[in-house]
């Protein structure tokens, strides 16, 4: 019997198939932290731990024998044996997964789901949304005496948390035994799966935008920042101490002032007043706001807003009053 | 405008006394430089910056009495004097400032002379610092076997109460070429004078208020005061009708300017004052910002001879060639602008009191 065989065929498969997927996850894995920089960062993006799945057997015969899709060879054919789930927070993260996997060197991956296509093909449907690929090993990989070829593919599914939990209800109403269902009550589920996308695909774009906003503010305070630790190293001959919660959090409390302010601005007021280096220099052992690349961000504010600062200053006031001093600026009447 | 990076190479301090008790009692005049520890020159240090460097209450003067001898010829010298010759000066502009202590309400106190070199606006120089430093009270803590004891000083000197300060900074902008000889008059473009007395700030304090920088230091308040305060009022002017707000609260903030220009609570004009106490805290800085780009860096002495006729009296005109007029004394308090114009093209305002008769 046909299916007797394939099982038996398929359940041989699937042990090798699972040392694959630990290796693939494994390297996978090493390629996003590469690419995301930090584990952090990572963790960040990634809404649910990266896990590998095999298909189950019987799920593979349903597939392979009983959907009417006639495959000719399944166990080569059917593509997604093997699945990896990417779900992230936002749109944006899908292209940044999938430049990582497009450049992993053993793979050969190729997009087979593309909502972004589909959006533009079908601009009056709201359905499951995904980006699919099939992937194959470029050459073959040897694991622990087995050998992997491009005749094995696996299926990589990237896609927004809010387009997983459209998908998990999509999936939820379609495995309901639907005999239970007038067809009025089938069309209106199909109705609000509907919506449900729209919404979806609504709030997914809304959150970019949020994220948008973020980026371009965090960006600014980020090159201004960057440039303060040029500007230290220059005028101090002393590596500033950088991307430091001292930092940010005074940063942060400038950030409707820092909005106007360009790089050129550091660079200004640098040449004009590098010997200030010398008197933070002398001041390095005393405090760390010395050490930070953020106090040559502060010499700036203090020039443009000196009544301001004190005002929004985050921390002990004292430690702003010397800074006051050390660049040299009075401190009467304000503080 | 501002001083930093300041180092100090040589200070010293005399006694000084009343004028009236010189007859009778020799001041005590060091002989020998002080030896001042980190945490002492930090201390002058701070003292300096917080009365001399931006935001502060100080203005520039020019020097009057040139000739040999004179204060300048002497302040200036003293940046290449070696210490004994240092000394000896110092102790000569010490009894010179006790001689000039005649007004009744100046005290005794010491006379502080730094030698030092600092960044001033961007260019490394020399200065001498002056400072008359009256004593304070205060109690110092003493701990003896594990007991606080506390005992009373009566002279404490450079604490944080600017009343108690004096401070006269001669800053050489310009070094010489060559070696200077001994008395050498210097050129007195050479040199920024500046000077803070909290008196001078009070324009009742008569004498008092002059004894230090013109009696002793026989310097005088920079020539073009006038057009200086003529200037501001131009500046602060042209910044209140860039702000983005509505006429009428232009019109109020323009009475404010007239207010405090003819207000007789200082005789100096500070830009920082003016903006903390009227201005909207998001002007502020923006205000200080227009105010130094436009060369009024700090405080400046004020002569209001070139905009009496602005301050003379006060008008409020209307697109309909309508005037009011008022002394500028009871305008803010008898005119009332409700607000701005309505759709209609009429202004709403309040005036205080009745129609007088028909004479």
């Amino acid at each position: 019997m046909q299916e007797i065989e394939l099982r038996k065929k398929f359940e041989n498969k699937r042990l090798k198939l699972k040392i694959f997927g630990k290796w693939i996850k494994k390297n996978i894995y090493k390629e996003l932290i590469k690419g995301c920089k930090t584990e952090n960062a990572l963790k960040k993006i990634l809404q649910i731990p990266l896990s590998i799945r095999v298909k189950e057997t019987s799920s593979f015969i349903e597939k392979a024998l009983y959907r009417n899709k006639k495959y000719k060879n399944p166990l080569l054919e059917i593509t997604d044996q093997i699945g990896i789930r990417f779900v992230v927070l936002l749109v944006d993260d899908i292209s940044r997964i999938e430049n990582i996997i497009k450049n992993m060197v053993k793979l050969n991956c190729e997009k087979c789901k593309d909502f972004e296509q589909e959006k533009i093909d079908n601009p009056d449907h709201f359905t499951y949304q995904s980006v699919h690929y099939i992937a194959r090993p470029k050459e073959k990989i040897k694991i622990n005496g087995n050998i992997f070829d491009d005749k094995l593919s696996f299926e990589i599914q990237i896609r927004t948390i809010l387009q997983h939990a459209y998908a998990e209800m999509s999936h939820v109403s379609d495995y309901k035994p639907s005999i239970s269902l007038s067809e009025n009550d089938k069309k209106r589920i199909k109705r609000l799966l509907a919506k449900g996308s729209a919404l979806v695909e609504i709030t997914d774009d809304t959150f970019e935008d949020i994220q948008k906003m973020l980026t371009e503010n965090c960006k600014h305070i980020d090159e201004l920042l960057e440039k303060s630790t040029e500007i230290y190293k220059n005028i101090t001959g002393e590596e500033a101490n950088t991307n430091t919660k001292l930092g940010h959090i005074i940063s942060n409390a400038y950030i409707d002032l820092l909005k106007d302010f360009k790089i050129s601005d550091i660079q200004d007021w640098a040449e004009k007043n590098y010997y200030i280096g010398k008197a933070i220099k002398e001041k390095r052992t005393e405090s760390i706001l010395y050490q930070d690349s953020v106090s040559i961000l502060l010499c700036l504010l203090i020039s443009k807003s000196r009544i301001t600062v004190p005002k929004l200053w985050p921390e002990d006031l004292s430690y702003l009053e010397d800074f006051y001093k050390t660049i040299g600026y009075s401190t009467q009447d304000l503080f | 405008m501002s001083i930093s990076n300041i180092n100090i190479e040589k200070i010293i301090a005399h006694e000084v006394i009343r004028a009236s008790e010189l007859n009778t009692k020799t001041p005590i005049y060091n002989n020998s430089l002080i030896n001042l520890n980190e945490s002492g020159k930090e201390l002058v240090i701070d003292r300096i910056i917080d009365i001399i460097s931006p935001g502060s209450h100080c203005i520039d003067l020019v020097a009057g009495n040139l000739n040999q001898g004179g204060p300048f010829n002497i302040i200036t010298n003293m940046l290449d004097y070696d210490i004994p010759v240092f000394i000896r000066a110092s102790q000569g502009l010490a009894k010179s400032l006790s001689q000039s202590q005649t007004a009744g309400s100046i005290k005794a106190g010491s006379a502080i002379f730094i030698k030092g070199n600092a960044y001033d606006n961007g260019i490394h120089s020399r200065f001498i610092a002056i400072i008359k430093a009256d004593s304070d009270k205060g109690l110092s803590r003493e701990i003896d076997n594990n007991q606080i004891t506390l005992k009373y000083v009566n002279d404490i000197l450079l604490g944080d109460s600017s009343r108690l300060i004096k401070i006269a900074l001669f800053i050489e902008n310009n070094p010489p070429n060559q070696p200077i000889n001994l008395g050498q008059i210097r050129n007195t473009d050479d040199f920024t004078i500046k000077v803070y007395d909290h008196l001078m700030q009070n324009s009742t304090a008569g004498n008092a208020s002059q004894y230090f920088y013109s009696t002793f230091l026989k310097c005088k308040i920079a020539e073009n005061a006038a057009r200086k305060t003529m200037e501001f009022y131009e500046i602060t002017r042209e910044f209140i009708n860039n702000m983005d707000i509505e006429q009428d609260q232009k019109v109020e903030y323009y009475y404010d300017l007239i207010s405090y220009l003819r207000s007789n609570d200082s005789s100096i004009i500070e830009p920082a004052t003016f903006a903390r106490g009227f201005l909207p805290d998001v002007q502020q800085d923006n205000f200080l910002e227009q105010c130094e780009r436009s060369g009024l860096t700090g405080s400046i002495s004020k002569d209001t001879r070139l905009i009496k006729g602005k301050l003379g009296r006060q008008s409020l005109k209307f697109t309909s060639k309508v005037t009011i007029i008022a002394p500028p004394e009871v305008f803010n308090s008898a005119v009332q602008v409700t607000g701005p114009a309505g759709e209609d093209g009429w202004t709403t305002i309040k005036i205080k009191g009745e129609i007088e008769p028909i004479k």
